[in-house]
């Protein structure tokens, strides 16, 4: 017998197995523009997905060049992007296009990859239906986020074809407001972006604040939405510093206002806080959203209940909220009183708990648990191994006297690229793994998959730990040359970079070849409990065609493997039983 | 644990169009309740996001004023705090209007509603009339911001050093034929676009709509016009005021003056009450030039206290005209007094500017509630937006009344 | 996996008074990294073993939470977390707090060189610093923000424009006596040579110090715009300063004076190719000696000798016609050797006679008179002519004993005269 999930059914024995209605994918019908014009959150997070991905190669093709350049100390690499002059190759050019690609690098990897990659990509997509939601609260809105997102990333474009955008991605004063690069074009696009985040933040929290079904209470709600809901918060209250910011240095370099001047009576220092008064939150906005990803992610494939949810919700809103009060740790050489770094650096240190405390409950988790090899949970197992290195080298970055030395050296930059890549990255494949049979109803070759993830994380440990070294040694970043004493493990980075690069080629091959020759994905084939499972894979343009049964996020009993290979399948639960306190554990 | 949940919905392909469901419901939401409720806390959380925008320029202004505490007093003299208030008055009467035009729809009085917000308009439009005069009297006196040099009526031309250690002028936007072509681009895009948008948006709407739209619109014009009669009015006494006050005799008169045409405060009046952040710099000795930024009077005069310079009559001082942005290039004498109320004007004008934009922002959303007023849209049961747009019109006074104690009231 | 030996080799050797502070923080900070480290992974990794999934495994449900093991793993951090940060505000506290006997250089920072500014006056591209003695710099910028870090002293500040920076070391071990050669790359890797030649010191003249980058990215030559700390022992650091503060030893006047004009700022306003900058910019060091000129009051005057040395020491005294008085005073910032060197560098750009240095006191020799024969003879000798042999010269005869005869007929200053106006 076959249940429909209308929960007032009661008359069905437990045990029974529960079909989710199917109806027409959300992919099929209508045209290009409506796409382009859509209000499903679905669309919009897929044309966000296709948009952050093809930033991504952008910024990685960039990285590769970077790393290119340093395989020698000399500057030559890029002198095969510049006229050279006469018979000697221009030197001062190459080095321009160096400063040229890290800084697009970095830009674009920021504002156009990791802070929308996550929240705006997989966040619009499962929001809505982890909330059993028909769309986000504001769907107009949502547009207009993404439609933001394209004019800013056109920006960024015009920055890139103009070339010449050599500030690095923070744009300090005086440097930006006196270079010839296409400042103004980069920094309005920072502007537009900063929009498309704010309007992507206030519908997540107006979404989980008033769109919740009765019965899911805030303590009920999936991790992954503690998660966006904390990253929401900083996006609305981070953002429009980073606005104002960008704004005045737009008019500064345009017509000279001068507020961040010294030269004209103003302050460059101001500009770094101002600067990092967002970007260190937006540092939050992007790891945090993957924190919650690997919330979602370990439970599932190890069949176990998360370990410590309450802890691991708050401290999500604890770091969103000790993250407004941190920024100052970047300016730790700037200048500033010594009592103000002196607290920063204290106020830093109070960070690493939260994230420790998730750590801890991760491993928890996977204790007694049955652990399935899915590539999805490769990348969260590798996200744990690397996120715990940039988490603990954050430790000699927090502390000041060994800050002195190794700020703005090699051992910044992989200590970032640790929780960036190694964080934010590694989790968003891990996310796009998990959900790519929901998003497009296809399967992926596991074993492709899991050599590909492999290769990310072998390439990126090689890739980047050598950095540490570099930096510790005393390598400043942002070199386009280097002393030759620093060569061999510059070598060992830029042929780990290729393994990376490698191993990502590989991921993209494996899932875009599922797209067409995949196996239809069952409606849950990894067994989930959170709600966006109960939809038909891919979901319907209203996600649910009658509302779902609502269960506990993280518990695993009622989904039973399917004897056919197709997934997992949901029983009826017991009644009885499962009115026992939520938070006691059913005994199989 | 599972909730068994019993639901009304029915499964059928055509949401939000339910039969006990108002039309105006969006689809994903389940009651009007919800759909306020929403739209009410996206609204402030917007508008919190405004205040930390506005913020970042608060934090500005008190760093600036920090760094340079006697430029702003001296500077403030320059501005006119009766337009000011002028100013004030017209926020805080239109702030009243709207909030009353909420408690009409409430009341479903729809004529209070439509005329409270068309006064609203009109009186945005006198404020920005207001402006107007004010920015144009600040620019008629040369009192732009750090950056602009009066004398040669052009964007600085910095010199920087090049690669060769040549000194060459700094690369603006402009010098680039991309750039160039890349800026028009953009330009004309916003504004082909904007009114394209315009236009789309005014032709989805009836003929009476489209006429309320454009007595809202009209009336706001002419608010702007009263703004600036008025505003050059009061200007106007200010202006008698002083040149009376001038022809008197000003020669002991050293605690710098207002800001009429007839007579500026000469450099040396200000310089003298103004020891500025460049002369800190100049305890420095030789570093002093790179933290000189000009030798330039924002009225456009040389002043230097140097004792064959003195001797120099203004006028031909004035007239050589030294204005050039120094950056790290150019050095400057150590005895030379750079006179930098253009540090007040650049944060003035990026403040008021920013809320000037702001209130252009509002026009914009209250004429768009204006339409779908005489649409009929609103009433007791539905009224958020009318109550959104409110609440962001209340935000938007409130940062004047912030703005108008800390530039025009300072001491 | 890491011990402190290993480190080592990560870590160069500190060399100043306050490096065992982040030292000795950065392996205990590693120590505990490493400890941490090994307990996640090694339990995640059995983890991932033990309960891998395989058939007839199945999961085993526990406690949900467990708010003990929850308080005691926050607080076992939040403890070893405060104590780090402990550490590091003491170590920051014996690194900020500058002692009072401090030695003071002044540091300019612009793109892409620095100046070390000396209080006697001298200014050298690369920084020298006399050994067990605290120095204290003074940090400031003339354009972008730049950063010192000098990584052997565990030391790093930003130039800011528009205000001052200090920070202070005291460098235990004089460069010379460094045996590791990583310190020296240049010079026992010659095929290797640094980056494209561009270094911003003079490569021959400081082929053994300490390396000094820039960490804040400040354009085009960042990655070139370091140099070199060279710790002097007590003796050597004053035999440098001597050496320092006496330009003679540095080459033709013409060579010094060309540096000086690099070195100094003088090509931000004039140009050495004739090309004027009227208004905010200052007449062509080419095609104005001897012209007239008319000044600002009216007045005219000769363009002579006399005339550079006064703008150069009183700027304001004589502002041509067109130009703004925006020139700073180098009062007390050059001495006369220098001052010399400059006019005869400006003399060589006009195709007119230069002299060679004046004898010092009680040193004329004989030799002198040949020398400056040959000199004369050999007409206005470029800078790039002479440049080749004039360290021999200067050893064995600084000395002009007779003007050439010039058409100048104010070029008379001499230098010993230039001297006693002083």
């Amino acid at each position: 017998m076959i249940a429909q999930t209308d929960g007032a059914n009661f008359n069905v024995p437990s045990g029974t197995r529960i079909e989710n209605p199917q109806g027409p994918s959300y992919l099929t019908g209508g045209g290009i523009m409506s796409w382009v014009f859509t209000l499903d959150h679905k669309r919009i997070g897929v044309m966000y997905l296709v948009g952050v991905l093809t930033a991504f190669l952008l910024g990685g093709v960039l990285a590769l060049l970077v790393r290119t350049e340093l395989l020698t100390p000399q500057v030559d690499f890029f002198t095969n992007f510049v006229e050279s002059t006469g018979d000697e190759p221009n030197i001062a050019a190459a080095k321009d296009a160096y400063n040229v690609a890290f800084t697009l690098h970095g830009a674009v990897m920021v504002f156009l990859f990791i802070i929308p990659s996550i929240p705006a990509a997989i966040g619009n997509f499962c929001l809505p239906m982890m909330l059993g939601a028909k769309d986000v609260a504001f769907p107009r809105l949502n547009l207009a986020s993404f439609h933001l997102w394209v004019v800013g990333a056109c920006f960024f474009l015009a920055a890139l074809l103009t070339t010449g955008l050599d500030t690095g991605w923070t744009f300090y004063t005086p440097y930006s407001t006196t270079t010839s690069g296409p400042v103004i074009a980069a920094t309005l696009g920072v502007f537009i972006l900063g929009f498309s985040s704010i309007f992507t933040g206030i519908n997540f929290v107006v979404t989980v604040n008033t769109m919740r079904p009765k019965g899911m209470t805030w303590f009920r709600m999936p991790l992954l939405l503690w998660s966006l809901y904390a990253t929401a918060i900083i996006q609305v209250l981070a953002t429009p510093v980073l606005a104002i910011t960008v704004l005045l240095l737009t008019v500064e370099k345009a017509v000279g206002i001068g507020i961040f001047d010294p030269a004209l009576g103003g302050d460059p220092v101001l500009y770094q806080h101002f600067f990092w008064f967002y970007s260190h939150p937006a540092v939050y906005i992007m790891i945090l959203p993957a924190m919650g990803v690997i919330s979602e992610v370990i439970p599932v494939y190890s069949r176990k209940h998360i370990f410590g949810y309450r802890f691991i919700a708050y401290s999500s809103i604890a770091i969103a909220l000790l993250g407004f009060l941190v920024w100052g740790h970047h300016m730790f050489t700037s200048g500033q009183s010594n009592l103000t770094t002196v607290i920063f650096s204290f106020l830093t240190f109070s960070v690493s708990i939260p994230s420790a405390i998730k750590v801890f409950n991760w491993l928890a988790t996977l204790y007694k648990g049955n652990i399935h090899y899915n590539a999805a949970m490769t990348y969260a197992l590798a996200f744990m191994f690397l996120f715990t290195i940039g988490g603990l080298t954050g430790l000699y970055l927090g502390s000041l006297a060994t800050v002195i030395h190794l700020h703005d050296t090699y051992f910044v930059v992989s200590h970032f690229h640790y929780v960036m890549m190694g964080g934010t990255l590694v989790a968003f494949l891990a996310a796009l793994h998990h959900w790519w049979p929901k998003m497009f109803g296809k399967m992926y070759n596991e074993l492709w998959a899991n050599i590909a993830a492999l290769m990310v994380f072998v390439g990126f440990n090689v890739t980047f730990f050598p950095q540490f070294i570099l930096g510790t040694q005393g390598m400043p970043r942002r070199y386009a040359s280097y002393k030759p004493e620093f060569e061999g493990l510059h070598q060992l980075s830029t042929f780990g970079s290729y393994l990376l690069g490698a191993g990502l080629t590989l991921a993209a091959l494996v899932l875009v070849h599922s797209l067409f020759r995949g196996r239809k994905a069952p409606d849950n084939p990894w067994g989930a409990a959170t709600l966006e499972w109960k939809c038909c894979s891919p979901p319907t343009h209203h996600n649910f065609e009658v509302n779902p049964l609502m269960g506990s996020p993280y518990v695993y009993d009622n989904f039973v493997e399917d004897p056919n290979g197709d997934g997992y399948y949901e029983v009826l639960p017991d009644f009885k039983r499962e009115a026992a306190p939520a938070e006691q554990p059913a005994q199989t | 644990m599972a909730t068994a949940e019993a639901t009304t919905h029915d499964a059928h392909a055509d949401h939000g169009h339910d039969h006990d469901h108002p039309e105006w419901l969006a689809h994903h939401f389940e009651s009007p309740e919800q759909q306020f409720d929403a739209g009410k806390l996206g609204m402030w959380l917007f508008l919190a996001q405004e205040v930390l925008f506005f913020s970042g320029l608060f934090v500005a202004y008190t760093v600036y004023r920090a760094n340079h505490p006697e430029v702003f007093i001296q500077a403030h003299h320059f501005l006119n705090p009766w337009l000011g208030m002028l100013n004030t008055i017209v926020l805080l009467a239109s702030s009243l209007a709207i909030a009353w035009g909420v408690r009409a729809a409430q009341k479903n009085q729809q004529q209070t509603l439509m005329w409270m917000h068309i006064f609203t308009l009109a009186c945005a439009g006198f404020f920005m009339g207001v402006k107007v005069v004010e920015y144009s009297y600040k620019f008629d006196e040369g009192l732009y911001w750090a950056g602009w040099d009066r004398e040669y009526g052009h964007w600085n031309e910095d010199l920087t050093i090049n690669a060769d250690g040549e000194a060459e002028p700094k690369v603006h936007l402009t010098d680039s034929g991309m750039h160039t072509k890349l800026k028009g681009v953009m330009v004309w895009s916003f504004i082909i676009g904007g009114v394209m948008y315009g236009y789309g948006w005014i032709r989805r709407y009836s003929a009476p709509v489209r006429a309320w739209v454009f007595i809202g619109l009209g009336l706001t014009v002419l608010g702007m016009g009263g703004g600036v009669v008025v505003a050059n009015g009061v200007q106007q006494i200010e202006v008698d005021k002083h040149a009376a006050h001038a022809a008197e005799g000003h020669a002991g008169d050293g605690h710098g003056d207002h800001g009429d045409e007839t007579h500026t405060p000469t450099g040396a009046e200000l310089d003298a009450a103004v020891p500025t952040f460049q002369d800190d710099m100049q305890a420095g000795g030789d570093h002093a030039e790179h933290a000189v930024a000009d030798e330039r009077h924002p009225m456009g005069e040389v002043q230097t206290e140097d004792v064959e310079a003195a001797i120099v009559p203004e006028a031909e001082a004035g007239a050589v005209g030294v204005e050039e942005t120094l950056r790290e290039t150019v050095p400057v004498s150590n005895e030379g007094r750079p006179a930098n109320a253009g540090n007040f004007f650049s944060i003035y004008f990026a403040m008021t500017g920013v809320h000037a934009l702001h209130i252009l922002a509002g026009v914009a959303a209250i004429s768009w509630i204006v339409a779908r007023i005489a649409r009929g849209d609103f009433g007791p049961e539905r009224y958020g937006p009318v109550e959104y747009t409110g609440l962001y019109w209340h935000l938007v006074d409130l940062v004047w009344i912030y703005l108008f104690p800390l530039l025009y009231l300072i001491h | 996996m890491t011990s402190p030996a290993l480190l080592a080799d990560w870590f160069r050797p500190g060399a100043s008074t306050t490096a065992h502070y982040v030292d000795n923080l950065f392996y205990v900070i590693s120590v505990i990294c490493v400890f941490f480290f090994v307990l996640i992974i090694a339990m995640m990794a059995w983890f991932m073993w033990k309960y891998r999934a395989r058939p007839g495994h199945r999961e085993e449900h526990t406690a949900h939470h467990n708010n003990a093991l929850e308080i005691t793993w926050s607080v076992i951090p939040l403890i070893l977390a405060i104590w780090i940060f402990f550490q590091g505000f003491v170590g920051y506290v014996a690194m900020r707090n500058t002692p009072q006997d401090a030695y003071e250089i002044e540091v300019i920072a612009q793109k892409w060189s620095w100046s070390f500014v000396y209080p006697t006056g001298a200014i050298s591209p690369e920084l020298h610093v006399p050994k067990d003695q605290p120095v204290k710099l003074i940090l400031s910028s003339r354009d972008v923000i730049h950063s010192l870090y000098i990584p052997a002293f565990r030391v790093k500040m930003d130039c800011v424009p528009g205000r001052y920076n200090e920070m202070w070391f005291e460098a235990t071990t004089a460069s010379d006596e460094v045996k590791d050669p990583t310190w020296d790359n240049d010079q026992n890797n010659p095929e290797l040579k640094y980056t494209d030649g561009s270094a911003t010191y003079d490569e021959a003249a400081a082929t053994e110090g300490y390396d000094l980058f820039c960490t804040e990215y400040c354009g085009t030559s960042h990655s070139s715009m370091i140099t070199k700390c060279i710790v002097h022992d007590e003796a050597g650091f004053q035999e440098w300063m001597k050496k320092a503060m006496d330009p003679r030893s540095q080459g033709t006047p013409v060579e010094v004076g060309k540096q000086l004009y690099n070195r100094r700022g003088c090509a931000q306003c004039h140009t050495i190719d004739g090309t004027d900058r009227p208004g905010p910019g200052g007449p062509s060091f080419k095609g104005h000696y001897g012209e007239t000129v008319t000044f600002k009051d009216g007045s005219t005057g000769k363009m002579d000798d006399n005339y550079i040395r006064e703008s150069i020491l009183n700027p304001q005294a004589k502002i041509r016609q067109g130009y703004n008085p925006i020139m700073p005073t180098f009062q007390g910032q050059l001495n006369e050797d220098e001052i010399f060197a400059l006019r005869q560098y400006i003399r060589s750009l006009n195709d007119e006679e230069v002299n060679d240095w004046a004898p010092k006191e009680g040193e004329e020799g004989e030799e002198a008179e040949g020398e400056s024969e040959e000199a004369s003879a050999d007409g206005p000798a470029t800078p790039q002519e002479e440049s080749a042999g004039d360290a021999e010269d200067d050893d064995e005869a600084p000395a002009t004993a007779e003007q050439p005869a010039t058409t100048d007929e104010a070029d008379n200053a001499d230098p010993e005269e230039t001297e006693s106006d002083d």
